[in-house]
């Protein structure tokens, strides 16, 4: 790179690098004449400004125990995301799993007695059968039974009643 | 998110919980009394019932009462002294979705009908019975037509407990 370069030359190079239209040769070209201090003193700002750019580049160089902290930071941030996150989702659908089975036996349970259960898997005999319909035919006449005994009460105290309302409405 | 589900565990459970039939809760309770006859008829045995041939009116009359029953509990306490302390445990036992149908309360005996609804149809029967020497739970599940029931022993002309001498010990 020509580090001679006349004072136009020199003024177009840094405004265009000022104008953020410079290339990386000719803005190269400007570094270098600041680092070999060829840069007059008209453009103080601009070898200001590289100086500092430089330092900062110098501190924002990273040694190798910057990717190792990294490492260790995105290790706790996973692991803090399992526990906010998928430890709280298991343990409400387990609870709600196990909640549905509970109700899912006590539902059906009532209807069906461990008796009844396996005389679903059971073949009857004539006899067993005839004896399971008598017995139910006993059931059901007593429910019967009572039925009408407990209709003929009300109907008597209706007319009770009824008599009841006549004799008033005589008098 | 919480809060719906636990909403919907609190509905269901009770839900469960009422659906839980009175008789067996009585069953679990006398499980181990010697004293207590009890009698399940499941829903596979009214299934064979319908194979029964039957020429008789009275007979093709329960049939058909029978068709339509799912299942049924009877649970018999005899020669008992506390049969009245009994029944008044168990009226106290039906949940909310039990409805009184008919209470009857004599020097004899003291009755109480439960029925429980489904859809509109009965889908449950309880008959609770306690006197001075006897106890009787019985369930009827399945869908239950009260007039077909009522007309059964009217037609047999048969009263009172008689019936209960029929049941035996399954």
């Amino acid at each position: 790179m020509n580090m001679d370069y006349k004072d136009d030359e020199l003024k177009r190079l840094v405004t265009r690098f000022w104008d953020g239209e410079s290339t990386l040769e000719e803005e190269k070209a400007l570094k270098d004449l600041v680092a070999y201090g060829n840069l007059p003193e008209a453009y103080d700002d601009l070898a200001a400004y590289f100086e500092s750019m430089g330092a900062l580049s110098d501190e924002l160089t990273l040694d190798s125990s910057f990717d190792d902290a990294l490492l260790e930071k995105i290790d706790q941030s996973e692991q803090t995301n399992v526990r906010s996150l998928v430890k709280p989702r298991f343990i409400w659908a387990a609870a709600a799993a196990v909640v549905m089975a509970f109700c899912f036996v006590l539902f059906k349970a009532p209807n069906e007695t461990p008796n009844m259960a396996a005389s679903n898997q059971e073949t009857y005999s004539k006899e067993e059968l005839q004896a399971a319909f008598e017995q139910t035919q006993a059931a059901l006449l007593l429910i019967s039974s009572k039925m009408n005994n407990a209709t003929t009460h009300a109907d008597q105290l209706n007319k009770f009643h009824e008599a009841t309302v006549r004799v008033k409405s005589r008098k | 998110m919480k809060k719906n589900i636990l909403l919907a565990a609190a509905m269901m459970m009770s839900f469960a919980t009422f659906s839980q039939d009175v008789i067996e809760r009585f069953f679990n309770e006398l499980n181990n009394d010697e004293q207590v006859t009890k009698v399940s008829i499941s829903s596979k045995m009214f299934e064979l019932f319908m194979h029964i041939d039957s020429e008789e009116a009275d007979e093709k009359e329960l049939l058909e009462t029978v068709s339509k029953l799912k299942g049924m509990k009877i649970l018999i306490k005899d020669g008992v002294t506390n049969g009245e302390q009994l029944y008044k445990s168990a009226i106290k036992k039906p949940s909310a979705d039990y409805e009184v149908l008919m209470t009857v309360e004599d020097d004899v005996e003291d009755l109480t009908f439960f029925i429980r609804e489904e859809n509109g149809v009965i889908a449950e029967l309880v008959m609770i019975a306690g006197g001075k020497d006897n106890f009787v739970l019985l369930s009827l599940i399945g869908e239950i037509d009260l007039n077909q029931i009522s007309k059964l022993s009217k037609s047999m002309n048969i009263e009172g407990m008689d019936n209960l001498e029929k049941i035996e010990q399954r």
